[in-house]
């Protein structure tokens, strides 16, 4: 398995060089990313003068604060071919969207989660609890768990050593790259992960904050949302043609 | 209480956070290349020579794994993404904690490389190199002890915790989302990132004999000596 390493170009060289490919193949989902992540920043310019915050809603900003600057670093890494990184911190993101969401179901718990000696509840453990506060029945609660768990299970795998993880430096014809490289299945894997991300965050502001849901904040968010799910079916049915083919 | 004025967009965000990083910590900037680059230059070597086992090739994956993910930290840290940045220089870490296991336990190696491969734990990993790293059964506990604290440092940035939670606090107290410069994070973020860079470099030299013979190699030692010479005036304590 030699390597194949770079002649001549820089690293830097072959990160504009993704970045050119993804805008030149991707420029309107790219744009969408743009307008999710510029979306979540406009809805802290929206809640400037609301006050006073509870403990949840604090707690909240500050969750959502931070899930946004790991959906942007990501954002920022898999434009320039970092794919295995770029989902690896949307994992994260989404960790703490699942934080908010359980901190929201259990206001009591709200404050205490801010102190420096606070133990936090692990991912599993929170899955677990919302799955139960969001069923009606038992048969809803198993389904419930595993959709919960199912995103968070998919970005583990590029976290964590493991072949999809170290495949990243792995071109299609399984040969060792040094430097990022465009690849469309990765970025688009990315984007869909980062679309569902975003729209859970926008939700968990809703349910928190509901002045924003009636604002032109929330009706926006449903324009962005109605995009994603077009997006979605559209690469469903990308997909399914491409299997029967 | 948080702010978000308006003019505020990510993209001047970080290219504020940037040129503040730049202004005050060219030389770290500078170091960061140094060692990325020193780190890239002992890939190259190998170019044209053929891996002799799984063992290598594992190493290989893990080390340019690794490079890219130290690669992306950096650039997240220079813009005022501390905690990101730390979360991806955790990845880096546990990439060299898996090679340094394949190359003590070459035999697994085969299996690790596989599809579905479920890997150790990282705690087994930690436990398997620093038993064969020492020499004795102390300084075994000894090893094991200083990499479970890189671990659990790291780890408090990969979860919710305090420690993230704080980074979208600035120093007046005020909320803000997006990145902004802050040296103590900085600094932090890249203690963090330079010893990994040291430790692949010394897995890379291990893994490969014909590395371990060059000029390279002598190299090594400079790097962790400026490293180490770096940390002991410029980094604030954390414990790990």
């Amino acid at each position: 398995m030699p390597a194949q390493l770079p002649h001549g170009s820089t690293w830097e060289d072959r990160e504009h060089a993704v970045h050119r490919q993804a805008w030149q193949y991707h420029s309107d989902e790219i744009a969408l990313a743009d307008d999710l992540l510029s979306h979540l920043m406009r809805a802290f310019r929206e809640l400037e003068t609301v006050k006073p915050l509870d403990d949840a809603q604090e707690l909240t900003l500050l969750l959502v604060g931070g899930a946004a600057n790991f959906l942007r670093s990501a954002h920022n890494l898999a434009l320039d071919g970092y794919y295995v990184q770029a989902l690896s911190l949307v994992r994260n993101a989404y960790e703490y969207w699942l934080a908010g969401t359980w901190a929201n179901s259990t206001p009591q718990d709200a404050a205490k989660l801010r102190e420096e000696s606070a133990d936090w509840p692990t991912p599993s453990r929170m899955k677990q609890a919302l799955a139960a506060a969001l069923a009606h029945d038992a048969s809803e609660h198993d389904s419930a768990e595993p959709a919960l768990g199912g995103i968070y299970h998919d970005l583990s795998r590029f976290t964590y050593p493991s072949f999809a993880s170290v495949s990243g430096a792995l071109d299609s014809k399984g040969t060792l790259r040094s430097g990022p490289f465009y690849q469309r299945r990765r970025l688009l894997a990315f984007l869909d992960l980062a679309y569902e991300t975003a729209t859970l965050l926008h939700h968990l502001l809703e349910q928190s904050f509901p002045s924003l849901r009636e604002s032109d904040w929330g009706r926006r968010s449903d324009e962005l949302a109605t995009k994603v799910a077009a997006w979605a079916a559209r690469q469903a049915a990308e997909a399914g043609e491409g299997g029967s083919q | 209480m948080f702010s978000m004025e308006p003019h505020l967009t990510w993209d001047n965000l970080e290219k504020e956070a940037y040129q503040e990083t730049l202004q005050e910590h060219d030389d770290e900037v500078a170091l960061a290349d140094e060692l990325l680059t020193h780190l890239v230059e002992g890939v190259k070597l190998l170019q044209g020579s053929r891996t002799t086992g799984a063992a290598q090739e594992l190493t290989l994956l893990v080390v340019l794994s690794a490079i890219r993910s130290l690669k992306c930290a950096f650039e997240l840290a220079f813009r005022g993404y501390y905690v990101e940045a730390l979360s991806l220089i955790r990845n880096a870490y546990e990439y060299w904690l898996a090679g340094a296991y394949a190359s003590c336990l070459p035999n697994e190696a085969p299996k690790l490389k596989r599809k579905n491969a479920r890997w150790p734990e990282p705690s087994c990993m930690r436990r398997v190199v620093s038993a064969s790293i020492a020499q004795s059964r102390q300084e075994s506990e000894h090893f094991r002890h200083g990499l479970t604290k890189m671990y659990g440092y790291l780890s408090k940035f990969t979860h919710p915790s305090f420690l993230c939670l704080g980074a979208v606090i600035e120093r007046d107290d005020r909320q803000r989302m997006g990145p902004f410069f802050d040296r103590n994070r900085l600094l932090i973020s890249l203690d963090k990132a330079y010893r990994t860079v040291i430790l692949l470099s010394f897995l890379l030299a291990h893994a490969f004999p014909e590395l371990e013979r060059s000029e390279w190699s002598a190299r090594n030692d400079e790097v962790a000596q400026k490293v180490n010479a770096w940390r002991k005036e410029a980094v604030p304590e954390t414990g790990a």
